[in-house]
C-alpha cells in the first residue's frame, strides 16, 4: 500500500519517463487512457508511459527512486508510517533491519486500521440504532399502515356502537367480528346496559367517528386515540334526537390480516 | 499479516456499511416523520396545558404563556385580547389548570409543516376561591411549525 501511494506521487517526475516514452512513441493501444488528463501537448509523452513502463517496470521503480527522493522529505510526511518507512536507514549501513522495520511499520498501520475501523463500525452502528430507536413506533411514519389501522379502527367502533332496538342482534354479530381479548368483557358489559335500554325506549343510535389519532403502531400492534359522536334517535318519543361525543382509547391487534379491537377505554 | 491485512479489511468494510446504515437512517423520511409527530405531540400537549391554565394572582405571566404557545389566527387573537383576560381573570378570581390524559396525532404534512391533533384533557377552574370544578375536555387541535417548534395554532372543542 505505501509503495504503490509512494510510486504513484512519483511517477510524474521527468527523467526515466521522457526516455520510456521517447521509446515507444507509437505505442496505439496505450494514448486511451491518460490523454484526457495530460492535454494534447504532453500526449505523447505523458500517455504511454505509465501503463507501458507500470506493470513490467513497477517492481524495481519504487525501490530505486523513493530511497533517494524520500529521504529528504520527511518532515512534511502527514502520515508518519510512510516517511518512517521510507527513511529508514540506507541499504547501505543495514538492509536486514530495514525489512524488519518495514514489516513492523506496516503491521502498526494494519493494527491502526483495524482498530479506527472497528471504531468507526460500533460508533456508526450505535448512532444508527439511536436515530431508529423511535422508528419503533410508525405511527404517521407509514402512512399506508396508519390508515389501515385508523380506518379498521373506526369501522370496528362505528359497527359495534351503533344499533337499531329492531336489530340489535346485528351489533353483537358486529362485535363478535371485531373484538378480541379484554375487549369482548369490556363491551359486553357496557352493551348489556345499552341493549336494554335500546328495547325499553325504542332507541336507535349511530355512531360516527369524528377524529381518529394513531398512538402507536408497531407491527402487529397499535394504539388508537379516538373521538366519536353518537346520535340516538328517540323513536318512542316523536323522534327526538340527541348527540354526544365521547373520547376512548383503543388498543388494536393484527390478526387474521385485519385490525382488531383488543382493549377499549373510555376517556 | 496477510491475515492482518484481511482482518483489517473486513473491518474497513465493516465500518462503511454501518457508516451507510447511519447515513441512511439519518435521511430517512419515516425516521424524519416519526421524530416529527413525536414532537408536536410534545409540544402541543405542553401548549394545550398552558392554555388551560392561568391564576390571577399572576394572571400576566400566563397569558404572556398562552400567546408564546400559540400562533397564526389563534396567537394573534390572544394578544389582541390580552386585557380582557387578564380584567376577566381579576374579576372573577380564575384559577385554572389542567392535566393531559391522551393526545395522538392524526395528521401531519411534514413538508408544509401542519399537524391535527386528538386530545383529552382534565381541566379544574375555580372562581371566586371556589374549590376547582373537574371538567374533561375533547378537543380536535391544529398546529404549526413556527420556525424549529411547534405550535398551537387552532383548538375545538367536542361537545361533551
Amino acid at each position: 500500500m505505501t509503495e504503490r501511494t509512494e510510486a504513484d506521487i512519483d511517477e510524474p517526475a521527468p527523467e526515466p519517463d521522457d526516455a520510456e516514452a521517447g521509446a515507444v512513441p507509437s505505442g496505439p493501444g496505450d494514448a486511451e487512457g491518460r490523454v484526457p488528463e495530460h492535454s494534447d501537448a504532453g500526449q505523447r509523452t505523458a500517455a504511454p508511459e505509465p501503463d507501458d513502463e507500470g506493470d513490467p517496470a513497477r517492481p524495481p521503480a519504487p525501490a530505486r527512486r523513493p530511497r533517494p527522493t524520500a529521504r529528504p522529505k520527511p518532515s512534511p510526511g502527514p502520515a508518519a508510517p510512510e516517511t518512517a518507512e521510507t527513511a529508514e536507514p540506507p541499504e547501505d549501513a543495514e538492509p536486514r533491519r530495514g525489512v524488519a522495520g518495514r514489516r513492523a511499520t506496516v503491521l502498526a498501520a494494519l493494527v491502526a486500521v483495524l482498530v479506527l475501523a472497528i471504531g468507526a463500525a460500533v460508533w456508526s452502528g450505535l448512532e444508527a440504532q439511536r436515530l431508529r430507536d423511535p422508528g419503533g413506533n410508525v405511527a404517521l411514519a407509514d402512512e399506508a399502515a396508519t390508515r389501515e389501522v385508523a380506518e379498521q379502527v373506526s369501522a370496528g367502533l362505528k359497527a359495534i356502537f351503533s344499533y337499531d332496538y329492531n336489530n340489535l342482534a346485528r351489533t353483537e354479530r358486529a362485535a363478535d367480528d371485531v373484538l378480541v381479548g379484554r375487549a369482548v368483557e369490556q363491551y359486553a358489559r357496557s352493551f348489556a346496559d345499552a341493549k336494554a335500554r335500546a328495547q325499553e325506549q325504542r332507541l336507535v343510535r349511530t355512531t360516527t367517528v369524528r377524529s381518529v389519532g394513531v398512538q402507536e403502531l408497531a407491527g402487529s400492534e397499535a394504539r388508537v386515540v379516538v373521538l366519536v359522536d353518537q346520535q340516538t334517535l328517540h323513536t318512542a318519543e316523536d323522534n327526538r334526537q340527541d348527540t354526544t361525543t365521547a373520547a376512548l382509547t383503543v388498543a388494536a391487534t393484527r390478526a387474521g390480516g385485519s385490525w382488531k379491537l383488543s382493549s377499549l377505554t373510555p376517556l | 499479516m496477510r491475515a492482518l491485512a484481511v482482518v483489517a479489511t473486513l473491518a474497513v468494510a465493516a465500518a462503511a456499511w454501518f457508516g451507510w446504515t447511519w447515513v441512511s437512517a439519518a435521511n430517512d423520511d419515516g425516521l424524519e416523520v416519526a421524530r416529527e409527530r413525536d414532537a408536536v405531540l410534545a409540544a402541543v400537549g405542553d401548549g394545550l396545558v398552558a392554555l388551560h391554565t392561568i391564576d390571577h394572582r399572576h394572571a400576566d405571566r400566563d397569558i404572556a404563556r398562552w400567546i408564546e404557545v400559540t400562533t397564526g389566527e389563534l396567537g394573534d387573537e390572544l394578544a389582541r385580547d390580552r386585557q380582557l383576560q387578564l380584567d376577566r381573570a381579576a374579576g372573577t378570581k380564575t384559577v385554572a389548570s389542567a392535566t393531559l390524559l391522551e393526545a395522538a396525532v392524526t395528521e401531519l404534512d411534514y413538508e408544509a409543516g401542519t399537524a391535527r391533533l386528538v386530545a383529552v384533557l382534565d381541566v379544574r377552574l375555580g372562581t371566586e376561591g371556589e374549590p376547582p370544578e373537574p371538567q374533561r375536555s375533547r378537543l380536535t387541535v391544529g398546529a404549526e411549525r413556527a420556525g424549529e417548534v411547534w405550535k398551537v395554532s387552532e383548538v375545538q372543542a367536542a361537545g361533551g
